[in-house]
């Protein structure tokens, strides 16, 4: 993805809420299809999200060296953050997402919707596997980038990503919209 | 919905609410107010304290001041003291009383 200059990014280090402005505008919709996918369409969590990420990247701007690059930087913190988040929720509601049963009880005997088959699909990854898959497909982040968000190394992120579209494969049948079996 | 056009979707997700910019900021800008008062108080707790330690330093010298007793006072004393313990005042007083004694008579 296209940078945001240095300029800009410095300015909001320092504090101007202008630039962070622009930081925001020109990264939040990267942001938003990660975290809104990862917690796989429930609105509220991925705001939550959002919320907490953009107000960490506004606490932590000044420790930002430009040693990578900012999205990379960006990716890592909303990485750390959903991950937390969804483990408190996870600790808070002893299950992944609550938004999960409305897709059970529908996904059982009909033919999904497209909309709905792309989170029922989704749904049978865990949270680190589906924020992969879109990092990867949606926002095209290179392995090695996504080695150093996650602390695996990018043939590790390579293989996971391969059995993660595997699953997908196995485990629904595109033409009719039936999930075939309980993926991942 | 064929293979290809799952991973096309996954990309289609709703825009970011509008009204979601504006939660930031003003919990960037709460926390900003929250974080400056903090330091406001620290501040003025370290000046109180300081100004307080500074007030009992100059209150305590000037006690000790005035109850002070001189160096030389000191050492007269310890020399009274010592010549005491040793004995020599007593002998040369005794020695004086003799010889006024002795002139006396």
């Amino acid at each position: 993805m296209k940078e945001l200059d240095e300029i800009t990014i410095k300015l909001a280090a320092k504090g101007k809420l202008q630039a962070f402005r622009k930081v925001y505008d020109h990264y939040s919709n990267f942001v938003w299809k990660v975290v809104y996918r990862t917690v796989n369409g429930d609105e509220d969590s991925a705001q939550l999200i959002m919320q907490n990420v953009f107000i960490k990247v506004y606490n932590d701007l000044k420790s930002f060296k430009f040693h990578s690059s900012f999205s990379t930087w960006l990716y890592r913190i909303t990485y750390n953050e959903t991950m937390a988040y969804l483990k408190k929720l996870r600790r808070r509601q002893k299950k992944e997402c609550p938004f999960v049963e409305t897709i059970n009880k529908s996904r059982e005997n009909d033919p999904l919707e497209n909309k709905e088959m792309v989170s029922a699909i989704l749904h049978t990854l865990s949270a680190a596997d589906r924020f992969l898959l879109i990092a990867r497909e949606v926002n095209n982040i290179p392995f090695e980038d996504l080695a150093d968000i996650t602390g695996k190394s990018s043939g590790a992120l390579r293989t996971m990503l391969h059995r993660i579209k595997e699953s997908i494969r196995k485990g629904f049948d595109y033409e009719t919209g039936r999930v075939l079996s309980q993926a991942v | 919905m064929k293979r290809e056009e799952f991973y096309h979707r996954l990309s289609d997700v709703p825009p970011v609410p509008d009204s979601l910019y504006s939660r930031i900021e003003k919990k960037i800008r709460r926390n900003r107010t929250v974080t400056s008062l903090m330091l406001a108080l620290a501040a003025s707790l370290i000046i109180t304290v300081g100004i307080t330690s500074y007030t009992i330093y100059q209150t305590n010298e000037q006690i000790s001041s005035s109850s002070r007793v001189s160096s030389e006072e000191i050492i007269d004393e310890l020399q009274t003291l010592n010549e005491f313990v040793n004995g020599n005042s007593l002998d040369d007083e005794m020695e004086m009383y003799t010889l006024v004694n002795a002139n006396y008579f």
